[in-house]
């Protein structure tokens, strides 16, 4: 094994939740899940030579996780079909995990899937406790953008919680 | 609902998402460079490809203008010098979307990556739509002078109404391609919605962007 790919299978083990969030946030569908996954995989892999120190991993992990998972979408939906037929690269043991989500964090869930792509993008940095500088960095815009559009979005996704709480 | 509530909701799954995880070392080497060929000429290769081929197809037509321009052949002159400015302007639009994939290749921040992103797969449909302003013009190259003195009222007539009717035509066409708001018959007629979908979906994030950069 190279000093890349040694390199490469670290990076993906001390940051497997945040490709797997990310993933998890933009695909429903198991199978898609798995493919955008592949996909954020080999971005990591093709980008890594690249990588500056000027930043951190996780900042680096969450850019090409969050613009592949946006990108994903948009491709031709016969992907499927040009996907390599390998098992998934990330498993989750024996237990189904999304059967172990408490009904608060399926519906949170549900609310962010309902949000434009590059808010949800956002929140989801929010969520994970990241500082508003950093995420600014992260997306590209400025700080005082990050605060309101937070500041918005979140109220937007309590508001869905006390509508669905009160029906 | 507090913040710290809904973080905390958030957070609620990280342990045992942590535990549960596994990754697959094998396949994720295997993925990686089973698909790197493809992916990394995914982008370049069709834009170089046109280039290179487009190139001298427009050095062919600017020079067959140069010549019916020397022999004092005007309408061939018009209609091959017109095609030749708008393949000139597609392969400007080529140079563009290479330069588009260069900057996505160096930046890495969301919205910058994903504007050029947009941009570009806006830009190349674009290119593509442009190759129908041709055709009128491919109907002015074969009009004979002599005929339009010998029987200028019906021999120019019906070249003019040919030419105006392909004009219209291509105008129509392009417009309803470019329609990125509404429904379009003739879009969805050219395009499949696979197809168009990721074109229309790059209008819809540089408009989420321009959010972001109020």
């Amino acid at each position: 094994m190279d000093e890349k790919e040694k390199t490469y299978l670290s990076v993906l083990e001390n940051h497997k939740g945040i490709i797997y969030k990310v993933a998890n946030t933009y695909c429903f569908d198991q199978s898609d899940r798995d493919d955008l996954i592949q996909e954020i995989t080999l971005q990591i892999w093709i980008s890594i030579d690249r990588y500056s120190d000027q930043y951190k991993w996780s900042t680096w992990i969450y850019r090409i996780a969050l613009n592949t998972s946006i990108s994903f979408y948009r491709k031709n939906k016969n992907r499927k079909e040009k996907t390599v037929g390998l098992n998934p690269i990330f498993e989750t043991a024996d237990t189904d995990e999304q059967n172990q989500e408490n009904e608060n964090l399926q519906l949170l869930r549900k609310f962010i899937k309902e949000l434009k792509e590059l808010d949800r993008a956002l929140i989801l940095l929010h969520l994970e406790g990241i500082e508003s500088k950093e995420i600014a960095n992260i997306l590209g815009t400025s700080q005082t953008n990050v605060t309101t559009k937070t500041s918005r979005i979140k109220k937007r996704l309590k508001q869905k919680f006390i509508n669905f709480k009160s029906k | 609902m507090e913040n710290l509530e809904l973080q905390n909701i958030w957070k609620s799954h990280d342990q045992k998402l942590e535990n549960v995880l596994a990754i697959n070392k094998e396949i994720a080497v295997n993925v990686s460079k089973l698909k790197l060929d493809k992916q990394i000429n995914r982008l370049y290769l069709p834009k170089w490809t046109a280039l290179i081929i487009g190139i001298p197809y427009t050095a062919i037509l600017i020079a067959i203008t140069a010549i019916a321009f020397m022999a004092d052949a005007w309408l061939v002159t018009l209609g091959f010098g017109a095609i030749a400015l708008i393949m000139t302007s597609i392969l400007l639009g080529y140079v563009y979307q290479i330069y588009l994939i260069s900057k996505i290749k160096r930046d890495e921040s969301v919205l910058s990556t994903q504007q050029s992103l947009s941009k570009l797969k806006i830009s190349s449909s674009k290119s593509l739509h442009m190759t129908i302003f041709q055709l009128p013009f491919w109907s002015i190259c074969w009009i004979s002078i002599d005929g339009l003195y010998d029987n200028p009222l019906i021999y120019g007539g019906v070249n003019m109404v040919v030419f105006f009717a392909l004009s219209y035509l291509s105008y129509w066409i392009y417009k309803n391609l470019n329609d990125f708001t509404g429904n379009s018959k003739i879009r969805d007629f050219f395009y499949s919605g696979s197809e168009w979908d990721p074109i229309f979906k790059s209008s819809e994030i540089l408009e989420q962007i321009k959010e972001y950069q109020k």
